[in-house]
């Protein structure tokens, strides 16, 4: 009887934690899906910034060619590392792009080209969010499957922890603002180009 | 609760305030439980009478009247627990935009949303919640509030001064928090306890609304008939009172409900409207430190939501919307003359200094230009 008792509370415990376990999975999943929305999101406002940007400066053709591969293998891209490393390549090659554009009074005065602007930077903020939020449930979630009990539920029903979406492949730091990288490229750029 | 340093995730605060929920509403219903018993004896009066009568028409009276009166309370208990239910219910359905009502907000419109809309969509995205109904309140004050019983249907109210005074970093890190407490369900106990406060103010309200024309023809002309009114009033009750105590020992049953009817307006008037401000002064303070530190974990910017409320603070109340059933609501106090009473907010320095201690970057020069630029739109209003 008692250990009737005993095994019933155990299984009881142990579907609990597993419910709660395949619930967290699923929030970081819908947190990823959010994640995808926002990159499809950018990615198709660039081949409109490239066409407008061409017009100018046709002589950037490289840049402009870099920019579409990081779109395409953005496009690729599913698991979480590359499609991290992929955002990050498009990132910069955007920035190049914009600090481009720079060096062309006439094309910062154009309207649509200001929109397009506006338009990627609330993007990359979306993208920004998006991380964030994908981030935590990620934290949620691997917390979780550290703790016991909750461990040996995962190894035996085969929950693996999932890896954080880093906006820089190696040694970014914790605080990291899309609007301050826009602003640190360009002159980067610039310093390269004197 | 945890310190405002600890990285602290809203799950742990949805539980608690699910709790609380339950326990304020539980007191709630306390509260109206007199006025469920006086349900109870009325209807089971009524449903004696009611046997009596039809017994008398039937067959002459053959009645048992333990069991009558038995039947009149049961029936009795259903109608009073069903009517405070019923009104609970009606209360509480349509809290969000009663309170909105409540705080004279109305929805934005498109120039506005242009202004803010954005910013709400993607914190929404990071906070992994649907977007809210924006609002404005039209008043100079630098505020913002939440409303609503679910994030699913939340309103999200800023003020006009909000939106001129902050800038777009100070904008995001004030609606970050009202978007942290509509995601860790702060949002939903504050509205249920602003729908309840202002329910257990309502005979106040309508005794004030009497008189507040008196008052306001000439303070003395008001003074002069409350006093006429009120004066025999507490004298009969002094009387009533002692009568009350004197056939205690005669009849100790019918002295008691006597003197527990004279004591009902003390009840009504006094310790229902108290005992809702104390519920809602002893709830909100520590949420909303809470509130700003899941703002920063949302943003990564404590020093604009530092700024942003230290803005604010300086910029100062607008005296025009005093709506005390709603003070807790909002971001900042928005009457912090009267916070001896029952204090609603923590004060501006505790919420700064635990800023401080999150991030080192904010410098009281920091402050100090925040706080000159909140002055300095308070006396371009005025």
């Amino acid at each position: 009887m008692i250990y009737a008792i005993l095994v019933l509370a155990i299984l009881l415990v142990a579907t609990l934690e597993y419910n709660r376990l395949a619930r967290s999975r699923e929030r970081t999943k819908e947190a990823w899906s959010g994640i995808e929305v926002q990159i499809q999101r950018r990615a198709s406002l660039v081949p409109e910034l490239v066409t407008t940007v061409k017009g100018y400066a046709d002589h950037e053709r490289a840049l402009f060619e870099e920019v579409a591969r990081a779109r395409g293998a953005l496009m690729a891209a599913s698991q979480v590392d590359e499609t991290a490393a992929a955002n990050g390549d498009l990132t910069r090659g955007l920035n190049r792009v914009l600090a481009v554009a720079e060096r062309y009074p006439e094309l910062r005065a154009v309207e649509s080209f200001l929109q397009l602007q506006a338009e990627l930077a609330d993007a990359e903020e979306k993208i920004a969010y998006a991380r964030q939020f994908f981030n935590r449930n990620v934290l949620d979630y691997d917390t979780r499957l550290r703790r016991f009990p909750t461990v040996l539920i995962g190894r035996l029903f085969g929950f693996t922890p999932l890896p954080f979406f880093e906006i820089e492949a190696v040694g970014a730091s914790q605080i990291a603002w899309p609007d301050r990288q826009v602003s640190a490229e360009p002159d980067q750029e610039r310093s390269e180009d004197a | 609760m945890s310190s405002p340093t600890e990285p602290l995730l809203p799950y742990d605060r949805v539980a608690e305030n699910r709790r609380w929920t339950w326990i304020i509403l539980g007191v709630f219903a306390l509260l109206l439980l007199p006025a469920a018993a006086y349900i109870n004896e009325l209807v089971t009066g009524y449903f004696a009478f009611a046997s009596l009568y039809a017994g008398v028409l039937t067959d002459g009276g053959e009645l048992d009247p333990q069991a009558t009166i038995l039947r009149g309370r049961i029936i009795g208990l259903v109608v009073a627990v069903g009517v405070v239910a019923l009104v609970a219910w009606l209360k509480f359905r349509r809290a969000g935009p009663a309170v909105l009502k409540l705080i004279g907000a109305r929805p934005a419109d498109s120039a506005e949303r242009g202004r803010f809309g954005r910013i709400v969509d993607n914190l929404c995205i990071g906070a992994g919640l649907p977007a809210p109904s924006l609002c404005v309140i039209d008043s100079f004050a630098a505020n913002a509030c939440s409303a609503g019983l679910s994030p699913d249907r939340a309103y999200l109210a800023v003020t006009g001064g909000l939106l001129e005074l902050l800038e777009r970093r100070e904008v995001e890190a004030v609606l970050a928090q009202e978007l942290a407490q509509i995601a860790n369900l702060d949002t939903r106990l504050k509205t249920i306890v602003a729908a309840l406060v202002t329910t257990l103010w309502l005979p106040i309200r309508v005794i004030a609304a009497v008189f507040r024309p008196l008052f306001r023809l000439h303070p003395l002309a008001g003074c002069l008939v409350v006093g006429a009114i009120g004066f025999p009033i507490v004298m009969a009750y002094g009387f009533a009172i002692t009568l009350g105590l004197s056939f205690i020992a005669e009849e100790p049953g019918f002295a008691l409900v006597f003197i527990g009817l004279l004591l009902l307006p003390v009840y009504v008037f006094v310790v229902v409207p108290v005992g809702g401000s104390v519920i809602r002064a002893a709830l909100s303070r520590e949420l909303e430190l809470a509130a700003d530190a899941e703002a920063v974990l949302l943003t990564r910017n404590p020093a604009a939501l530092a700024r942003a409320l230290v803005k604010m603070s300086a910029a100062g109340p607008d005296p025009a919307r005093l709506r005390p059933a709603a003070y807790h609501l909002f971001t900042l106090d928005p009457n912090p003359g009267r916070r001896w009473l029952t204090p609603t907010h923590p004060t501006i320095e505790q919420r700064i200094g635990a800023l401080q201690r999150m991030d080192a970057t904010i410098s009281e020069q920091m402050l100090l230009e925040a706080n000159a630029a909140g002055s300095r739109f308070r006396n371009d209003q005025s």
